[in-house]
């Protein structure tokens, strides 16, 4: 159970550091989305694994510690608006740029929506 | 008392659900609601403050559950100093985004006020987790803010903005997860007292939760490795919007004078459980010779001030690794987020003043108030420099008097010094750039945009603030004196600790 758990948080977190460190925007929004889901696994088993009974009910003498449960919980809507914001922020980008690299720079991959007529390469921004 | 404790958190929240409510009204309600609420905030900063300078540790056990097991929040000398900063700094920039018309867009006040909350809750709460809950909501806030104006240059840059400090956010997440993990709380009051306690095998796992929280908070405060998004990212916000976030690093600050410095002892090399007295001094000396040369690099007004926020981000640091720096860092702290974020609002009225050429350190005909801006100038170059008779000066007198028989106490003394003379030539250079060495005027002088003149109000306030701080250097330096011995000696996590509930009529406790 451990070793199944702590290498599924590690796999997540090995592919989200990958994903994070490549330069298309979207690319990145996968890797923070995936990064995100094994902090929260993480964050769960500090409650420790082993499966007794939640703290509901009052019937049961041993009880699982709720705390992480909740933290999760938070973490999860944080992550989830702010991953979603993200997006928002991504998207107007690589509409407006013509590419989703993250530094703007015209890269192999050019985004064309349909009816969309193909941007102009970059230049270089004059300073004003 | 304690009541009141809730305010500096709910009245901005709520006063942001009111804006986004009116947002079909005239601009001129919206200003009034976010002009009452932020008077209302700093009143009862300045309420808070006058409690908590008298010694008072206010203790409010929210959902009236004890300490260590319910939120709850903490006011002491710190997060009163730093709440007070907080109304300053915001009811100037607010005051300057409405003057300047930077406030008219939707939902900036709605923001402004979610920012604030986010601020003020980050300052007061006493626990671990609530910590990285209020950093969400002033960095989501501050997504939004920093996304007004919307050039391509400001989404590129907030682009990586956002998706640096979420990753932050992931590491403070497994941080605060490790900490409880191990210690099994996330208060900070219990904290202290339980991380000294814990098991030898336990003990490198913990060192690697605190180390990792290190890292999130230098990532807030903008330390070498890990603050180079900062000079792009304030460079290219609104001028109101970048006064407010010289405050956003002091967060960062604030938590790791609050965790490590308060909570865990980390400054006494004796007890401690983790040794930051050689990190962080280094850290800070790092970031602030980078923030110095920097300014020396910039082409434009707005970039010296945000390479200077980030230098004073270094000195701050390099006065909490200290073990004598606290009171240092708390007085410098305000002194910098006053002259840091007068500087971003000066940088602005230039900008507006001089036309065509904006705020870019190249010659050109002067403005119409080259003269009433460059005074202003003058005097923030004195503070920011360090030269006296301004605050900067005090606080670097204080910071070198503690650095000497400090451990490489002279080697951290010279890369102050050089950082000081950069920080000087900087500020020499762009001020006879931009007011003396000036064009004659062309016969028919395009006037971009008329800056109002109210507009330097928040610019005064924010100069009286730097003023009273040189004017009252006494009794600032005793209150932060205070602040630290009372964040080191363990009596705000007595008083938390010792709290009681409030009996509840009718339900059995």
């Amino acid at each position: 159970m451990e070793a199944l758990w702590a290498s599924g948080i590690g796999v997540l977190v090995a592919a989200g550091v990958f994903l994070i460190l490549r330069s298309r925007s979207f690319d990145v929004v996968l890797g923070l989305t995936l990064l995100s889901y094994g902090v929260n696994l993480f964050l769960f088993s500090m409650g420790r694994l082993g499966g007794a009974a939640p703290i509901v009910g009052g019937r049961a003498t041993v009880f699982t510690d709720p705390l992480p449960q909740a933290l999760v919980l938070t973490a999860i809507v944080i992550g989830f608006a702010i991953t979603a914001l993200l997006l928002a922020v991504a998207l107007a980008d690589s509409v407006t740029e013509g590419t989703d690299h993250v530094d703007g720079e015209p890269g192999e991959q050019r985004l064309l929506l349909s009816g969309q007529t193909p941007p102009a390469p970059n230049t270089p921004e004059a300073s004003p | 008392m304690s009541t009141l404790l809730a305010l500096p958190v709910v009245l901005p929240l709520l006063a942001a659900a009111l804006l986004v409510l009116l947002r079909g009204a005239r601009p001129g309600v919206r200003h009034a609601v976010a002009l009452l609420a932020t008077a209302g905030f700093v009143a009862i900063a300045l309420s808070l403050f006058v409690s908590a300078a008298a010694g008072h540790t206010a203790v409010l056990l929210m959902g009236n559950w004890r300490a260590p097991f319910g939120i709850v929040l903490v006011l002491d000398r710190l997060s009163a100093w730093m709440l007070l900063l907080t109304a300053v700094v915001g009811a100037a920039a607010l005051v300057a985004a409405i003057l300047g018309r930077q406030a008219r867009t939707l939902h900036f006040h709605a923001l402004f006020q979610v920012q604030l909350a986010g601020i003020a809750g980050a300052f007061l709460t006493g626990d671990l987790f609530n910590l990285f809950v209020f950093f969400e909501v002033l960095l989501a806030a501050s997504y939004g803010l920093l996304l007004y104006g919307g050039d391509r240059q400001m989404r590129r840059a907030s682009l990586h903005y956002i998706v640096f400090n979420l990753v932050g956010s992931m590491l403070f997440l497994m941080a605060a997860g490790l900490v409880y993990g191990v210690v099994g709380t996330l208060n900070f009051a219990e904290l202290g007292v339980l991380a000294q306690g814990v098991a030898d095998a336990d003990r490198a796992l913990l060192r690697t939760a605190l180390l990792l929280l290190l890292v999130v908070f230098c990532i807030k405060a903008a330390a070498l490795p890990l603050g180079l998004w900062l000079p792009a990212t304030y460079g290219a916000a609104e001028a109101p919007v970048a006064a407010l976030f010289a405050l956003l690093t002091k967060v960062g600050i604030y938590a790791v004078l609050r965790v490590f410095a308060g909570a865990l002892g980390a400054l006494q090399p004796e007890t401690s459980l983790l040794d930051l007295s050689l990190v962080l001094p280094w850290a800070g000396a790092l970031t602030l010779l980078f923030g110095a040369f920097g300014a020396l690099a910039s082409h434009h007004l707005r970039g010296v001030a945000a390479s200077l926020v980030l230098a004073s981000a270094g000195t701050l640091l390099l006065a909490a690794g200290l073990h004598g720096g606290v009171a240092t860092a708390v007085y410098y702290a305000a002194h910098s987020t006053l002259a840091g974020a007068a500087l971003f609002l000066l940088a602005d009225a230039v900008r507006r003043d001089r036309g065509a050429m904006v705020d870019q350190l190249s010659p050109a005909p002067a403005g119409a108030r080259a003269g009433l801006l460059g005074t202003v100038f003058f005097v923030l170059a004195v503070a920011l420099a360090g030269l006296p008779p301004l605050s900067g000066f005090i606080g670097k007198t204080m910071l070198i008097t503690e650095l000497i028989g400090a451990r490489y106490g002279l080697a951290l003394v010279a890369v102050i010094l050089l950082a000081s003379l950069s920080t000087l030539m900087a500020l020499s250079r762009a001020g006879s750039t931009l007011f003396w060495h000036t064009l004659p005027a062309p016969a028919a002088q395009p006037r971009a945009q008329r800056h109002p003149r109210a507009a330097l109000i928040s610019l005064g306030v924010l100069l009286a603030g730097l003023l009273a701080l040189a004017l009252f250097a006494g009794p600032a330096q005793r209150y932060a004196a205070a602040t630290a011995q009372q964040l080191m000696d363990g009596s705000v996590s007595r008083a938390v600790l010792a709290a009681q509930p409030r009996p509840q009529p009718g339900r059995a406790p």
